[in-house]
């Protein structure tokens, strides 16, 4: 979402009204592509609004609530449809992942054709009670956040989240045979259908929203270029604090630049470092349980050990691949703003 | 001025006007809309507007990151959302005549 890059930039009175109508919005039933289309626009209203010097009253009126459902009122039945499909295609992801890992773990007693047939993995009941659990938080969320004002919007999220988990925690324990007696390929082949047939119609808005989508990277990326001279300037007087407490000479502004220079040579070379920690983990970890237990205390056989070491991997891998990309970028932004850097004027060193 | 019917009657086709005198976003339609007279008149209103008219195909819309950062919609007229103009500044022309004329001989009596 990337909108909420500039969520920071409203002020107070402006950022607690923009915050109630980004929590009704997140619990009205609408595709999040509209939601996140309307919520930009907004804010650029409000930001407009803020740089003019007016109150945020001349966008929102007083009554916020009247405003959000006239702002909501353009809705029709396309969007909230649109919604729910989206929702049902998460579900189908989670189903379909699911009742796979069910299958393998089946797989391992009884051959294909009879592990198809029974009936599919014990956290469907769980899962679509929690989901149903999401929605009627939803629906109270909307009818409760105006009339119990003191109600702080952080307690709201933390209990629906926490409420959904627990529904989904307890009930998977407390219900060992499912609800719904669906059997496995049922499950697999509606899920797989479901997911094939949304992606395939819904394509085309996809890609328009592709366009404007903004991935983590970006906005880490964008934040740090937006606040890198100030944090820059801030961190050679925290570097000199420090040198001053342990009696050192403090850096001059030339010396300082010389430093960062150095140091983003090293994060470049760090390439390595990244890409060999999750052997190195892995390592660790096969070592330790060896020590305590013994490999044969903690695997099975020689493929539940591939198995474990794979699994390790796929999960370390992508996390140091991106940790990497940050740093790499990092670097990248140090070495731009070096360029532009102000040198030292003054017989003291401090950058003009 | 509350968000009366009268005011929904003609919000749309002032909107279009504003639109068709050239490529406009949402907060500037707002700013002339009340440099024109239409007090306290919110985003709330305006938005479901818009989007009643990008949906006829009245009006297109272009997204781009405002100077502040957040996708700005820039709107511009299409083809029918100039002939809808046309058609409801004579048919509002005709309205106030007629409405001016009976209020007018409402006051004298």
């Amino acid at each position: 979402m990337s909108y909420l890059m500039y969520v920071d930039k409203l002020d107070a009175g402006y950022r607690e009204v923009f915050g109630k109508i980004e929590l009704y919005l997140n619990n009205t039933y609408v595709d999040d592509g509209t939601r996140e289309e309307q919520l930009s626009e907004l804010l650029d209203c409000l930001l407009s609004a803020q740089e003019a010097g007016k109150p945020v009253e001349s966008v929102v009126g007083d009554d916020v609530q009247e405003f959000c459902e006239s702002f909501c009122s353009g809705y029709d039945w396309k969007n909230r449809l649109l919604h729910f499909l989206e929702m049902l295609q998460t579900l189908a992801w989670i189903t379909l992942v699911l009742n796979a890992l069910h299958l393998l773990s089946l797989l391992a007693d009884m051959p294909l054709a009879q592990a198809l047939a029974q009936g599919g993995s014990f956290h469907m009941s769980a899962l679509i009670i929690g989901a149903l659990s999401g929605v009627l938080s939803g629906f109270l969320t909307k009818k409760l956040m105006f009339r119990m004002k003191k109600l702080s919007l952080h307690v709201l999220n933390i209990v629906t989240v926490v409420g959904a988990a627990v529904v989904i925690v307890l009930l998977s324990d407390a219900l060992p045979v499912a609800l719904f007696p669906i059997p496995v390929w049922a499950y697999l082949l509606f899920s797989l259908l479901y997911i094939i047939i949304y992606r395939i119609a819904s394509r085309k808005r996809r890609a328009e929203r592709a366009q404007y989508r903004v991935s983590f990277g970006q906005m880490v990326n964008e934040e740090i270029e937006r606040t890198l001279d100030e944090d820059m300037r801030k961190e050679f007087a925290s570097r000199n604090a420090k040198r001053e407490k342990k009696r050192k000479t403090l850096l001059s502004w030339e010396e300082y630049l010389a430093q960062i220079e150095k140091e983003c040579g090293k994060m470049e070379k760090m390439k390595g470092y990244f890409m060999c920690l999750p052997l190195i983990m892995t390592a660790g970890f096969l070592l330790g349980g060896w020590s305590v237990s013994g490999l044969e205390g903690m695997f099975e056989g020689f493929a539940d050990l591939v198995f474990f070491i794979c699994i390790i991997l796929a999960v370390t891998y992508p996390i140091m691949f991106g940790l990497w990309k940050v740093t790499r970028k990092n670097a990248a932004l140090r070495r731009a703003w070096l360029s532009t850097a102000p040198k030292a004027d003054l017989s003291d060193g401090t950058p003009t | 001025m509350k968000d009366s019917q009268l005011l929904r009657g003609i919000l749309e086709g002032c909107v279009l006007a504003i639109i068709a005198r050239g490529e406009t976003y949402g907060y500037e339609i707002l700013s002339e809309l009340e440099q024109s007279g239409f007090e306290n008149l919110l985003e709330g209103t305006l938005y479901p507007v818009l989007t009643r008219l990008e949906k006829k195909s009245l009006i297109t819309c272009r997204k781009e990151k405002s100077p502040f950062g957040p996708i700005r919609k820039y709107y511009s007229m299409t083809e029918s959302g100039l002939s809808d103009l046309a058609e409801f500044r004579q048919v509002y022309g005709k309205i106030t005549a007629a409405a001016d004329d009976i209020l007018g001989k409402g006051e004298e009596s």
